[in-house]
């Protein structure tokens, strides 16, 4: 019997444990403001260097100067050390050429055009308020300059670049984070980046003075969708999803020239001919598009996209896994900024140029 | 013959119930630990396609204001053409038309709609506001909601996916302090979207479309008949037509708004009643096209299945209570099944109900919040009252049925700037009004509140 109510007492007071804590956190509560959301939120996708020129500047205000042994000499163009209040220290520079194969943990501002030497390793961030340049194989924490940035050969970057002017990334550079400028970005081959957004982003062999050709074409008013099924649909596969979208079960591969102009669902595999047009957005499970195909508005897939040769996306290009931007592709206008998202990577040939935003799960590569 | 029927109804129920547990915990681990699909927000601000922003009101003077000054504000391009506000005053008796009326005098693109005669509710109310809309895409906000400045670039992108049909965001209560139950519906809303939509939306399943903090795109709505003016539940009942003829519902954790949740239990229970004898139409209605729809895999079918019966599980579970307690004091006690199901139906901790516990402790957590997972045991009590309620409406329901009755449209208590009459539950809180509910926590409030150290705001 004692070991009964013995057993009983101790289920009790297990259980009432459990509660003890529920009881305790309602009646005296810790934690009961609403989980925060942030109504005033606003999405800047050059927010990293917007926000860090601003700290930088109350930084420079609040900062006190410490004396430097090489401050003013002509080998040095530290022209002061600044010592912020939790003791991190800002290097004053006069721009030149400063770093050499050592590490710095100090935070950089140059009011002149800057040159990082070769190899040099940067554990803080960096501002320059002209234009910035980095020797090959240099590590980098971030960068912002108010002119433009070429980083060197295999430099990687642990976190974000932002320029107001161009940025090179030069063959082999990777930035973990974003890329961001206000005028364009140029990867060199091998170079690579988690998101980039630019008014102009750009592989080798793109010469920045050409505009896309054809857009003038693809903004023109698209002929009004045919009541009928279309020839290129197999009517035992296809229905209609709405007034203006067909729905294909399986795969479907369109001929050469095919003019496509509902919004299309292909549940399989779509593959298309040279020189196929899409007036209105495209989706698909897999997509090869062949040569010199045009989107007008999106293309979206929930596995890979592949643009073929001299392709042109208008709107959004959205992968949940891999995208391939041939040689010669264009995606979006300098008049309507586009996006190329991808779950995995986007890789990107030769002379291939898009107008916005470019991010992957994994990386975006020139190739 | 009562011995036998008890056991063949309580495997039944085990049966069922662990189906549902596995589909939790199966939903809880693949939110943990499987890659998220979250491509849509990448493309936030990019696509933007002409909005018609929709606001069902039936006497809510108390909150409308906020509401549209929160819209005024939102960074979606004002241009013509491109946004526009219709709310609707349904059948209002106080002064939500004239305060309407007066931002329709200030604002072009604010066109508020009266209705005055035909049928009232939601439902009908959207009807007549769709016919009206120029957008493309109809966005939909319940007027006790606060949308932030971004929400509507976020609901819209989902829409450049042309099998996208309709788009839900993540709905967080903002009144949690209030009372026992608004922290325990804090919880569960927390289970619901950051753990259960978001899976959904990662394994290609039917996410649901909530009716509010969501978009749907006018061709879809058009092309499944438009909104269900008969449904309590026009939400799940879209959900269900979109998903059946092909389109997809996808779900955007990151498009959160604030919303307020019942701070009384009278308020709770017509809330649920609505939702379980709505849900019911709909497992009534679309159960077998959905099983025949070409356009669904056999999972989403299941999922669908799930989705459709989840209010059933409440008779089961009260079901499978009375046949354990019948073989217990019968002597069949024995049967491990059984043990093991009486334990999951009365303690919060066994495997039944375990799962959907273990589903919200995890959302919790993921949204960095970690002391108010403590309250997880007491959210037994919402088990319990949830599990009657339900109960007691699918009586109400199925005997309505018989009669020829149809159940009441009921529009949930707002507790905003005083205008609530319920009493809290008591929870010795102190600093709020006598409903339990701080006065002026409107829009100023939460702007104030929602400056976050390293925000852009900030």
């Amino acid at each position: 019997m004692a070991g009964y109510f013995s057993l009983l007492l101790l289920f009790f007071l297990l259980l009432s444990l459990n509660f003890y804590f529920g009881f305790r956190e309602w009646l005296r509560p810790r934690d009961d403001a609403p989980l925060p959301v942030d109504v005033e939120y606003v999405r800047a996708e050059n927010y990293f260097g917007i926000s860090f020129r601003a700290k930088m500047k109350e930084w420079l205000q609040t900062a006190r100067p410490i004396p430097h042994p090489d401050s003013g000499t002509e080998e040095s163009p530290v022209r002061a050390i600044l010592e912020k209040p939790d003791g991190e220290r800002i290097l004053l520079l006069s721009g030149g050429r400063f770093g050499g194969q050592e590490e710095h943990d100090e935070l950089l501002y140059s009011d002149g055009d800057l040159y990082l030497s070769a190899r040099a390793i940067f554990h803080r961030e960096i501002y320059c308020l002209g234009n910035l340049q980095t020797g090959g194989h240099a590590q980098l924490q971030a960068v912002a300059a108010d002119g433009g940035i070429v980083l060197g050969a295999a430099n990687e970057v642990a976190r974000w670049v932002d320029a107001q002017k161009k940025v090179l990334l030069s063959r082999g550079t990777v930035v973990h984070s974003r890329v961001c400028s206000a005028e364009s970005i140029e990867l060199q081959p091998e170079a690579s980046a988690q998101l980039l957004y630019a008014p102009l982003i750009f592989t080798s062999g793109y010469h920045v003075a050409s505009d896309f050709a054809g857009n003038g074409e693809e903004d023109a008013d698209p002929p009004a969708a045919s009541e009928k099924i279309p020839a290129y649909l197999d009517p035992a596969r296809c229905s209609r999803l709405a007034a203006n979208t067909w729905l294909v079960r399986g795969d479907l591969e369109l001929p050469a020239g095919s003019r496509v102009e509902s919004s299309l669902v292909v549940k399989g595999y779509l593959r298309t001919g040279p020189g196929c047009r899409f007036s209105e957005a495209v989706k698909a499970a897999r997509v090869k598009l062949g040569p010199r195909n045009r989107v007008r508005r999106s293309m979206v897939s929930g596995g890979a996209i592949e643009v073929g040769e001299s392709g042109f996306v208008g709107e959004i290009l959205s992968a949940d896994a891999n995208i391939l931007l041939c040689a010669g592709v264009r995606v979006g206008a300098s008049s309507a900024l586009a996006v190329v998202s991808a779950g995995g990577e986007t890789r990107m040939e030769r002379n291939v140029a898009v107008c916005g935003k470019m991010a992957a799960g994994r990386a975006v590569i020139a190739v | 013959m009562i011995l036998l029927v008890a056991k063949v109804t309580a495997v039944a129920v085990v049966f069922v119930l662990s189906v549902y547990s596995l589909r939790h915990f199966f939903f809880a681990f693949h939110r943990l630990f499987r890659p998220q699909r979250m491509n849509y927000t990448d493309l936030a601000g990019f696509h933007l396609p002409s909005v018609t922003v929709l606001i069902p009101m039936h006497n809510e003077e108390a909150v409308a204001h906020d509401v549209l000054e929160a819209l005024l504000e939102a960074d979606y391009p004002h241009a013509p053409g491109r946004l526009e506000i219709i709310p609707i005053d349904d059948h209002s008796t106080d002064g939500t038309g004239e305060i309407l009326d007066e931002y329709a005098a200030r604002y072009s693109w604010i066109k508020p709609l009266h209705q005055r005669e035909g049928r009232r509710g939601k439902s009908a109310a959207l009807q007549a506001a769709t016919r009206l809309a120029t957008g493309e895409i109809l966005i939909v906000f319940d007027a006790d909601y606060i949308p932030g400045k971004s929400l509507l670039k976020f609901l819209a992108a989902p829409f450049a996916d042309p099998e996208v049909g309709a788009v839900m965001g993540r709905v967080v209560p903002e009144n949690t302090a209030s009372s026992l139950l608004s922290r325990l519906l804090d919880l569960e809303r927390a289970g619901g979207y950051q753990i259960n939509q978001q899976a959904r939306n990662n394994l290609g399943l039917i996410a649901q479309y909530g009716g509010t903090v969501g978009g749907v795109r006018r061709e879809a709505l058009e092309a499944v008949g438009g909104w269900n003016v008969l449904s309590l539940t026009e939400d799940t009942d879209l959900t269900l037509q979109l998903a059946i003829r092909g389109w997809k519902v996808a779900y955007v954790n990151r498009a959160e708004c604030y919303e307020e949740v019942p701070v009384t239990w009278e308020v709770r229970r017509r809330q649920i009643e609505r939702w379980a004898i709505g849900h019911t139409e709909c497992l009534r209605r679309y159960l077998w096209p959905l099983l025949r729809s070409p356009h669904l895999s056999r999972k989403a079918k299941l999922d669908g299945v799930l989705l459709l019966g989840v209010y059933l599980t409440a008779p089961l579970v009260l079901l499978g209570w009375a046949a354990c307690l019948l073989l217990f004091f019968s002597g069949q006690s024995f049967l491990p099944a059984l043990a093991a199901f009486f334990l999951a139906s009365t303690c919060y901790n066994a495997v039944g109900n375990f799962a959907s516990f273990f589903e919200i402790g995890n959302s919790v957590i993921l949204d960095g919040a970690h002391h108010r997972v403590r309250l997880l045991p007491l959210n037994i009590a919402n088990f319990l009252f949830s599990t009657v309620t339900v109960s007691l409406a699918l009586a109400k329901y199925y005997g309505g049925r018989i009669l020829g009755l149809r159940p009441p449209w009921h529009k949930t208590e707002r507790y905003r700037n005083g205008n609530g009459n319920g009493h809290a539950s008591g929870n010795g809180n102190g600093g709020s009004s006598g409903n339990g509910y701080p006065n002026g926590r409107g829009l100023n409030f939460i702007r104030a509140r929602s400056i976050i150290p390293g925000s852009p705001a900030s």
